[in-house]
């Protein structure tokens, strides 16, 4: 609803047919002493906002409503004539007095039979009371509809503005903001909305037709579950009301800036977790002896049960004094607040300090303060008072629907409780854990698994969580087994109680035989020994038996997956997923910013090793906010990969010279994806070419691309003539050869890469290659996989880029092959009609 | 904007007024009007009641004879569905003779 310099428009509250105000058959309306205007027939009976405005008042029969805009204009709109006499029999009210409502927005509903045969008439009037404000009305004629059409317009008196961000007495209100942040306000985003509305003096509300949350908590913002495209109004009480306004709209529209705020940014984001299945629904197991969960960190475990049962911490509801139950509240606060100080400074790991930064952020939350303040001016206790307050609040929150800001409601428990201790002055309970112990609880919080004796504990089982909580990376990054999600029966069981915790399938075996548990201790004592020699190992060539050399890299998504490739005799990088650099962030990343990370990459491979960066590689699936996408059908049949990085040359020409300015001494190449045609291949060399002479670099840079596509290994020959290498993306071309969703409920079992189609792919992507000398790595899953390995040698494949963790594992297979065995099994696999035949014969390979 | 109904039929006039919009004279009312046959014919209408001032509330006795795109034609302004059978028309000030004649 736009207006231009003097003129107001007033959108239609009500459907119906224009009738002339003079006819109403009431003098009040029909001569104007309440105001000039226009009446409507109604033929809809829902009353809705005529502008953006305040509802000043809301008569208590529910028949008339005023809504005052932003320059102070008051529309007073009254439904039928002599309704005050129904006294609200038949009416209904949808918003209160004080709401601000957008235009179009329901005010009043009304039964209309009811009505009109109870009331003079049906006939409602829209008129101005103010109109010393307007100089002339253009009633509208014939039909109109609600919100669509325009009823009246007023041109106003001289003097009398249009404002944009509205504001009345102390009061101001914006228009809707539509929300950019492709995963709504989630906890950044809302961290630095409420930093902001912090520094302002004013009452900062958001308001969401006809939800509104404190601007100055961020628990309250989540607490919102606002989403991308929602649309938000910002709304301020008080003395610097405009300028909060205006600043949190600015701020909302730019996305929050995540780089604006006072929670630390990590440096290298962790790469995609793609060995750990999202939760599935947990099976109930038949077998008394076997509780099952959802598998949170793979591996074995044999141990003895150890419960965490969190003490109840006994709390008197009556306080002493508010005074003193204030102080008490004040004091923990503080004191919990240099805990958590303490803590950060101990853990080095920059993303795991990071928790302990947010637990001191929920500390400061207002809304949770006043909750806790409130209920000790009711006489409650600071134990009490502080308990009622983060209990109701993670409640809350972990009925939300979006799991990440649901998992935020054990950080306020875990935090909350620590305060508590400080109130009750009871000790933090030392974890004294036993040797072989297999840590149960319902929950693990980062408090705590702190300060937990890491050598005693073999595993974890915990009857919540999931897949991404707290328990499940803390076990991953030990490398250790653990299980979410179990049955709760485990309990129950006692500790000391003999276990078997199989974390890959999700299951806990209590009271195994003897004969059992020697069997698991012998097979994880033979593991343990196989896995020594191969790190021994680890430093030398792959080589087989009969001397050919294989290359063993790693497929890494930042820093610490580089050096820990080293570390674990990775010969470099055959992979490096570029998209951390690019997801979750509201601006593209720089081309110093990217150059600095590249860099570092490079320099911790050192100069002998090679380092292949793959560009941007995302699609419709997952969109960036500053990468325009248009919505698609089949995302994975659309724009993405290379292509999309065509389509908006400027993110490929920027990553393109960060890569080759950061490359140093490091073999550097730089490798395509999602290519399916030769002119493809020709622009990207262009703009690497281009890209070279611009920056003076003279070193040698390999150009090559992935095969994902039928059509790139088909013609593996043509392609070979015109790039250096190929990659071939197993895990992809599977789905585009077989026409299968790998992420498909009912296919994904069948969308094998030992597939004879998919491997003869391969086979062809190879001889094409090798016929123009040029080399072929394998990037996919296969790779890593030791039944496939000899397949692959076989095939001729040069190079398996595998995950970091099996890097010695897969150099030590390579040492017992001899490749002309493998040449002939290939053979013999590739003639083979299906997946099944081809897993069986592998598999005896391997006995 | 009221179009032309039905004739003011002579006197007794209640809304005193001067209008703004001038009133076309109505035609009389008879079975074959448009109106009546868009409600299904004059044996259709169980009741026809003057409400609200500027409406007539209709009860039909089978709805499926009711034909709206007709009904609309005749220049009625306004029409609510209340419920199947049960409609208002929105005729302006001389709704209640148009009532009459329909009962």
């Amino acid at each position: 609803m736009t207006s231009s310099s003097s003129q107001l428009q007033l959108l239609a509250p009500i459907s119906g047919v224009m009738f002339p105000i003079e006819q109403v058959p009431d003098p009040v309306f029909a001569q104007k002493m309440v105001g000039d205007g226009i009446s409507i027939d109604p033929t809809s009976n829902v009353l809705c906002a005529p502008l953006t405005g305040k509802v000043t008042q809301l008569h208590s029969s529910k028949h008339a409503v005023t809504v005052t805009a932003a320059n102070g204009v008051e529309v007073l709109m009254h439904i039928g004539l002599d309704t005050v006499m129904m006294k609200g029999n038949g009416f209904t009210a949808l918003v209160k007095e004080g709401d601000i409502v957008d235009a179009g927005q329901p005010l009043i509903e009304f039964e209309m039979d009811k009505v009109a045969m109870k009331a003079v008439s049906l006939l409602t009037q829209i008129v101005i009371t103010n109109g010393e404000l307007v100089s002339s009305y253009q009633p509208a004629t014939g039909l109109v509809i609600a919100g669509k059409d325009v009823a009246l317009t007023l041109t106003l008196a001289e003097g009398v503005e249009t404002v944009a961000a509205a504001s009345i007495g102390g009061e101001a209100w914006s228009d809707p903001v539509r929300i950019p942040n492709p995963t709504g306000l989630h906890a950044r985003p809302a961290a630095v909305l409420s930093n902001a509305a912090k520094t302002y003096k004013s009452d900062v509300k958001l308001v969401r037709q006809g939800e509104e949350a404190n601007a100055k908590s961020v628990v309250a913002i989540m607490g919102l579950e606002v989403k991308n495209g929602d649309e938000i109004r910002v709304r301020a009480h008080g003395p610097d009301a405009q300028d909060a306004v205006k600043a949190l709209v600015d701020l909302l529209n730019s996305g929050c800036g995540e780089d604006v705020g006072a929670i630390p940014v990590p440096k290298h984001k962790p790469a995609p977790l793609d060995t750990i299945k999202p939760a599935k629904a947990k099976p109930k197991s038949d077998n008394p002896n076997v509780l099952t969960g959802v598998s949170a960190s793979p591996g074995l475990a044999v141990g003895n049960v150890f419960q965490i049962k969190l003490e109840e911490i006994q709390v008197a509801e009556q306080g002493e004094n508010q005074q003193v139950e204030r102080r008490r509240l004040d004091e923990a606060l503080k004191e919990a607040h240099v805990e958590l100080e303490a803590l950060k400074s101990e853990i080095s790991d920059a993303s795991k300090a990071e928790i302990f930064a947010a637990h001191q952020e929920l500390l400061q939350d207002p809304d949770l303060l006043d909750i806790a303040i409130a209920a000790i001016s009711n006489g409650k206790s600071a134990g009490f008072a502080w308990r009622e307050a983060y209990t109701k609040h993670a409640e809350l929150l972990s009925k939300l629907k979006n799991e990440v800001l649901a998992g935020r409601a054990n950080d306020l428990r875990d935090v909350g409780r620590r305060v508590l201790r400080l109130i009750t002055g009871t000790k933090e309970a030392e974890l004294q854990v036993p040797n072989n112990a297999i840590l149960i609880a319902e929950e693990l919080t980062p408090s705590d698994t702190a300060s937990m004796d890491r050598t005693k504990v073999l595993g974890f089982c915990t009857t919540g969580g999931g897949a991404t909580s707290h328990v499940a990376i803390l076990a991953r990054s030990l490398g250790i087994p653990a299980i979410c999600g179990i049955d709760e029966d485990v309990l129950a069981l006692a500790n000391g109680t003999p276990v078997i915790l199989d974390g890959s399938k999700g299951t806990l075996r209590k009271n195994p035989s003897d004969a059992e548990i020697a069997d698991i201790v012998e097979r994880q004592a033979k593991l343990a020994s196989k896995r020594a020699q191969e790190m021994a190992a680890a430093f030398e060539d792959a080589v087989t038996k009969d001397g050919h050399q294989v290359e063993v890299v790693a497929n890494i998504g930042g820093l610490e997956d580089a050096q820990e490739s080293v570390k674990l005799g990775g010969e470099g990088v055959g992979l490096l997923r570029s998209e951390f650099l690019y997801l979750e962030r509201t601006d593209a990343p720089t081309e110093d910013e990217q150059t600095q990370i590249y860099g570092d990459i490079a320099r911790a491979l050192g100069n002998d090793r090679t380092l292949v960066v793959r560009t941007l590689d995302v699609g419709g699936d997952k969109p960036l906010p500053y990468l325009p996408m248009p919505v698609e059908e089949n995302p994975f049949l659309g724009v993405r990969g290379v292509r999309l990085c065509l389509e908006e040359p400027e993110i490929l020409h920027t990553q393109v010279r960060a890569i080759l300015r950061a490359a140093g001494d490091v073999k550097l190449a730089i490798m395509f994806p999602m290519i399916t045609s030769l002119e493809e291949v020709r622009e990207v060399k262009r703009i690497v070419a281009e890209e070279k002479a611009a920056l003076g670099i003279s070193n040698d840079v390999q150009v090559g691309i992935m095969v994902e596509v039928p059509a790139t290994a088909v013609m593996a020959e043509q392609f070979a003539r015109e790039v250096d290498f190929f990659s071939i993306g197993t895990n992809d071309l599977t789905q585009y050869t077989l026409a299968m969703d790998r992420g498909h409920p009912k296919l994904a079992k069948q969308a094998d890469a030992m597939h004879p189609g998919v491997l003869n792919l391969i086979n062809m992507t190879v001889k094409g290659a090798h016929a123009h000398g040029k080399w072929v790595g394998v990037c996919g899953g296969i790779a890593s996989d030791p039944m496939a390995v000899p397949l692959l040698l076989g095939i001729g494949v040069d190079e398996l880029s595998v995950s970091v963790p099996t890097i010695p594992a897969i150099k030590a297979l390579v040492r017992t092959l001899s490749k002309a065995e493998c040449e002939k099994l290939a053979a013999e696999v590739l003639q083979l009609g299906t997946a099944a035949e081809v897993r069986e014969r592998l598999s005896r390979l391997i006995d | 904007m009221f179009s032309s109904l039905f004739k003011k039929l002579g006197g007794g006039d209640d809304t005193a007024a001067a209008s703004s919009a001038p009133v076309a004279a109505p035609a009389a009312v008879r079975s074959e009007l448009p109106l009546v046959k868009a409600l299904g014919g004059k044996s259709n209408i169980r009741s026809a009641t003057h409400i609200a001032y500027t409406r007539v509330r209709i009860e039909l006795i089978n709805p499926a004879l009711l034909d709206v795109i007709a009904l609309r034609q005749t220049g009625v302004s306004g029409f609510c569905t209340i419920a199947p059978g049960v409609y208002h028309l929105i005729i302006g000030v001389d709704a209640g003779l148009l009532a009459k004649e329909l009962e």
